[in-house]
């Protein structure tokens, strides 16, 4: 064996599960000894190192080669990719109108315009990364898990898609939902004015703390791009579409607020001028651990709205008749 | 430089690469379970395929014929010949029973896309 053929072959050994490696180079080499020698006696003389990369050439670049000799895998089957795909391009883009807005949000506010382009800046880097993995993450768990999933949704069709919601049942959950959302906006827009509306009388020493300022814009766009996807499928039932996205990127927004409020430091603090006496100072922190433990129930349900979501989703689609 | 008014365009090109190898694939597979009825060693196994008009490339036969032994229908031994030592492939009984129902299998699609393809 000259050098070029060795170290060919311990470069398809590398990649090679380490149970098989050394069967399956002895039978290479085997086949490459032969076509050498083969070729050798035709020409009547020593191969040159063109002529044995050319043989080893045939054989493929060593990384490809080994992995024709491992099982197919994938992180995310074909069966699974499309819904995959929407997912990811309504969760990322969620996650960059949020990001947007928070920028938004710091030039309105007044911060150094620095601050809002580091914001949008580092999207790419910090919460497009973690919503792609996220994303990716959750797919390849339901893509191991999809024959059974299928078999399960199939076995009593709840799967099946139905036909155009029609009729007043499904009418009234919509206007409930509408004026659910209504009354929420509504209370939203006031908190910040009147801080009465969430402590009640503690308001007289309690206000919300810096990070809600930084929250409050997004929250309110997202929440009237919901309210309005309501609307629309209120009026054009055949839209229901518009409300499936519209209720992923809500359940998006939910975890990534959660996500930011578990990150702060506090989410309430002393109202201004308020004499932070020792029982108040006890006060104010044994809330912010409770709304610590609050937020992390609220992230968990987050994270199980969203994969039920897309499980729903997911059997919706692939179990879709033809 | 102007291609030939027949030559179809590039994309064309691909497409119809990509669907030989597609058809090609499935054949391989009897190709080289109808060839083991007896006994080859890589080597001659290529060389005999290739003589029969279906040539196929090392890093694509070497990891197919691991692919179907780990399925129990060939069977594989090294054993010594002209001072070398080679590893032997042929049929297992299951081989030999899987091919028997391809090999009709084969010969019913093949006739029938042949009537398909006539009748256009």
């Amino acid at each position: 064996m000259t050098p070029l053929i060795d170290r060919y072959l311990h470069n398809v050994g590398l990649s090679l599960p380490a149970a098989r490696r050394d069967d399956i180079v002895r039978e290479l080499a085997e086949d490459i000894r032969t076509q050498v020698a083969d070729r050798e006696e035709e020409l009547g003389r020593s191969l040159t190192d063109a002529e044995q990369d050319a043989v080893l050439k045939q054989f493929g670049h060593p990384l490809m080669l080994a992995t024709r000799y491992g099982p197919q895998r994938h992180v995310i089957g074909p069966a699974l990719f499309p819904v995959y795909w929407m997912a990811l391009k309504i969760a990322l883009g969620g996650a960059l109108a949020v990001n947007v807005a928070l920028a938004m949000a710091f030039l309105v506010g007044g911060s150094p315009p620095a601050r809002a382009i580091g914001q949008l800046a580092s999207f790419p880097f910090t919460v497009g990364v973690m919503v792609f993995g996220w994303v990716t993450l959750v797919f390849a768990l339901l893509d191991l898990n999809l024959p059974r999933l299928m078999e399960h949704a199939w076995a009593d069709m709840k799967g099946l898609v139905l036909p155009a919601p029609e009729g007043k049942g499904r009418r009234w959950t919509l206007i409930a939902e509408i004026v659910g959302s209504t009354v929420f906006l509504l209370w939203w827009l006031t908190i910040a004015q009147t801080p009465f509306v969430v402590f009640g009388p503690a308001a007289s020493f309690l206000a919300l703390a810096p990070i809600w300022q930084q929250i409050y814009l997004p929250i309110t766009v997202i929440w009237l791009v919901s309210l309005v996807s309501l609307w629309a499928v209120l009026i054009r039932p055949d839209w229901a579409r518009v409300r499936t996205i519209g209720r992923f990127l809500t359940d998006g927004l939910s975890l990534v607020l959660a996500v930011v409020l578990l990150n702060a430091d506090a989410v309430v603090q002393f109202a201004p001028g308020v004499e932070q006496t020792e029982k108040l100072v006890a006060i104010v922190r044994f809330i912010n651990a409770q709304a610590r433990i609050v937020l992390l129930i609220w992230l968990l349900a987050s994270m199980w709205q969203i994969l039920y979501s897309t499980y729903r989703l997911v059997t919706a689609t692939s179990t879709k008749p033809r | 430089m102007t291609p030939p008014p027949d030559t179809p365009p590039a994309s064309e090109q691909a497409l119809f690469e990509n669907l030989r190898l597609e058809l090609r694939r499935g054949g391989l597979v009897l190709a080289v379970l109808g060839q083991l009825k007896a006994e080859h060693y890589g080597y001659t196994l290529r060389k005999a395929l290739a003589e029969r008009g279906l040539p196929v490339d090392e890093g694509t036969l070497y990891p197919l014929l691991r692919r179907l032994e780990s399925q129990g229908l060939l069977a594989s031994e090294w054993r010594e010949e002209d001072k070398r030592d080679k590893r032997f492939y042929r049929l297992s009984p299951a081989g030999r029973r899987v091919v028997r129902l391809l090999d009709a299998e084969w010969r019913g699609i093949n006739a029938s896309i042949g009537r398909i393809l006539e009748d256009q």
